[in-house]
């Protein structure tokens, strides 16, 4: 019975933090950001408001997904390793404190993808199950 | 005179004092009502702010979009007036503008004016919280109040103008005016004063005091005038009296006239004023002295005229033959008064007290009589008085049946026969102010008898004048004629 009670433990932990970091359906978007590949980190670094501006000199806009996102909160624990709300919390301080310029929110894949490819120096993460590769999508090392 | 101690100084500082006891606490009360207002004021103005805010975060996070927000916090970040704007949750920050972080001491801070807004949303709910820094307000508040203290400078300054003025125009001339009038007062007249033109207060005092002087000088010239031609007639008056004062003594007899009568005598004659109505009277007849010491009504001239009708009368009685006694001499003498007043040369009233004595050295008979005298004699160091009749010379005894009578006595060596008017005895003087009287003067004599009768007189004389000037503070005149005469046989 013990034993039966870890076991079920274990592989709770195990398959939640797999979910909570699974990456294999994410996706980078960026517009004119001046980079082609990012890291998981420097994703992070982004989506939590420390890039204004792209090394080219292009505003650096944060596209994030709204409460209506269908995938929203496994979206921001996946990429900023906090559920959505705690998110949109962070960034209300951000934005309040005027130490970042206010994220896009958006409530779909196809509105965020329309959205970077219609703004030079927009980023977006999303989680998209298609294979093909979209317009503007940066590679995740 | 000092500046402070001028009406204009005191003038000045009574209303000077008066503003600052009334200015002081409504400067006061006014600058607390203008902080309550410009607080509340502030305090509105951040209440309607953090309305605003909480309304544009809540908006912001319903409809997530915090372009709203964050146009808002750029807009805010240009105006300074708050000191930070925070959001509030279960009593810890949740962010801060402008600073990053804020302390307890910054959210609980007593110079902070605080307003707050709820804030209730699905993502946070707590308090949006404004401050508002008091100082800021004390600085507006001070900007606001500058006129005013600037105002009360120039209202000290003026003052201080005012009065420096007023000393000038005012207290000056008012000082000069009185140090004028001092001088008028001080009978100097030569001091400078000019007539003044205007209608002003100090003109017409300064005017005033010019006529006053002027005035001054016409009277004292008039006075002058009368005070020289009252000296003329007050000396020719003396001159008249003292030559009367001759004339009267030359009419008491000399001392050589008693050596044949008296082993020594003294003659202590003080008239009141130049001239007395005391006069002494001897006359030798037929180896007899006739002596008589007179005391007329009144004194100074009216007693000094008496004296001479009463001299002349004496004179003409003594030449009389059937002079025998004393008695008889004085009742001649009744008579003649009577025949006197009968002929309108004396008034009712003009009479004299007299002791008129007839002494015969040989037997040493000593016959008196007198009107309202009195005859003391020492003799073996006891003292014998002797009254005369009580009658007033020139009144008619006929009707009343009396007539003046005689005494006579048979002296003794070494008796001393002491003769007096009143003068002596009703001195006023002493410590209480009172008359000498008998019993003072019995002692006196007493005292005195042994010595020398020229010391005796000096020592009467000085006992008199003792008595008189007791009273240091208020001393005596002298209230008549004295004469006190006194014969050692």
């Amino acid at each position: 019975m013990r034993f039966s009670i870890l076991t079920y433990l274990f592989l709770t932990v195990v398959f939640s933090s797999n979910a909570q970091n699974d990456w294999t359906n994410v996706k980078v978007l960026g517009n004119s950001v001046g980079f082609e590949k990012v890291n998981k980190a420097d994703l992070k670094k982004i989506f939590l408001g420390n890039v204004s501006n792209w090394s080219n000199n292009v505003s650096a806009i944060i596209v994030l997904p709204s409460t209506r996102y269908s995938r929203a909160d496994e979206l921001t624990k996946t990429v900023m390793e906090k559920s959505h709300n705690l998110t949109r919390r962070f960034w209300l301080g951000l934005v309040f404190q005027g130490r970042a310029n206010p994220p896009i929110y958006l409530d779909n894949n196809q509105k965020i993808i329309d959205y970077i490819n219609a703004n030079e120096g927009a980023i977006a993460v999303i989680i998209d199950n298609e294979q093909k590769q979209l317009k503007n999508e940066l590679i995740i090392e | 005179m000092r500046f402070w101690e001028t009406t204009a100084f005191r003038v000045w500082l009574i209303f000077g004092t008066i503003g600052l006891i009334v200015s002081i606490p409504l400067s006061v009360y006014f600058n607390n009502q203008q902080r309550e207002i410009l607080q509340n004021y502030t305090k509105n103005a951040f209440d309607l702010n953090a309305a605003i805010a909480s309304s544009v975060i809540e908006q912001a996070i319903k409809d997530e979009s915090l372009d709203g927000l964050g146009n808002y916090m750029s807009n805010i970040a240009n105006h300074s007036e708050f000191v930070y704007i925070a959001i509030i949750e279960n009593d810890e920050v949740f962010a801060c503008f402008p600073k990053r972080y804020i302390s307890e001491a910054l959210i609980k801070n007593e110079d902070y004016i605080y307003s707050e807004s709820n804030l209730n949303t699905d993502l946070i709910s707590g308090k949006l919280v404004i401050t508002a820094s008091k100082i800021k307000d004390e600085l507006i508040l001070k900007k606001i109040n500058e006129p005013f203290i600037y105002l009360i400078i120039i209202s000290i300054l003026s003052s201080i103008v005012l009065f420096a003025l007023s000393l000038r125009f005012l207290s000056r001339p008012i000082l000069k005016s009185t140090q004028i009038a001092k001088e008028l007062g001080k009978q100097n007249y030569k001091v400078d004063i000019h007539l003044l033109q205007g209608k002003n207060e100090i003109s017409v005092l300064n005017n005033s005091l010019y006529s006053l002087k002027e005035n001054l000088i016409h009277y004292k010239k008039e006075n002058d005038n009368y005070n020289e031609d009252l000296k003329k007639q007050r000396d020719e008056i003396f001159d008249s009296l003292n030559y009367a004062k001759i004339i009267q003594q030359s009419i008491l007899p000399n001392e050589d006239v008693f050596y044949d009568f008296f082993e020594s005598q003294f003659f202590l004659y003080k008239p009141r004023d130049v001239v007395s109505g005391d006069f002494y009277w001897a006359v030798p007849k037929n180896g007899m002295l006739f002596f008589a010491l007179c005391d007329c009504t009144g004194h100074g001239v009216p007693g000094s005229l008496l004296s001479m009708i009463g001299y002349d009368a004496l004179n003409y009685i003594s030449s009389l033959e059937e002079i025998n006694g004393s008695a008889v001499f004085m009742n001649k003498l009744n008579d003649f008064f009577i025949q006197s007043r009968a002929k309108g040369r004396m008034r009712f009233n003009d009479t004299m007290d007299m002791i008129m004595f007839m002494y015969e050295p040989k037997s040493k008979m000593f016959c008196f009589s007198g009107s309202k005298q009195k005859v003391m004699i020492i003799r073996n160091g006891e003292i014998l008085e002797y009254d005369t009749d009580h009658l007033n010379l020139g009144d008619d005894f006929g009707v009343v049946n009396a007539s003046f009578t005689k005494e006579i006595l048979t002296l003794q060596d070494n008796d001393i026969i002491y003769l007096f008017t009143d003068g002596y005895v009703d001195q006023f003087g002493g410590a209480l102010g009172k008359k000498l009287k008998y019993p003072r003067f019995r002692k006196l004599l007493l005292d005195v008898h042994e010595k020398p009768l020229n010391q005796q007189k000096k020592l009467l004389e000085n006992y008199l004048e003792s008595w008189r000037t007791e009273n240091k503070e208020d001393p005596f005149h002298q209230l008549d004629d004295v004469s006190v005469i006194g014969f050692k046989v």
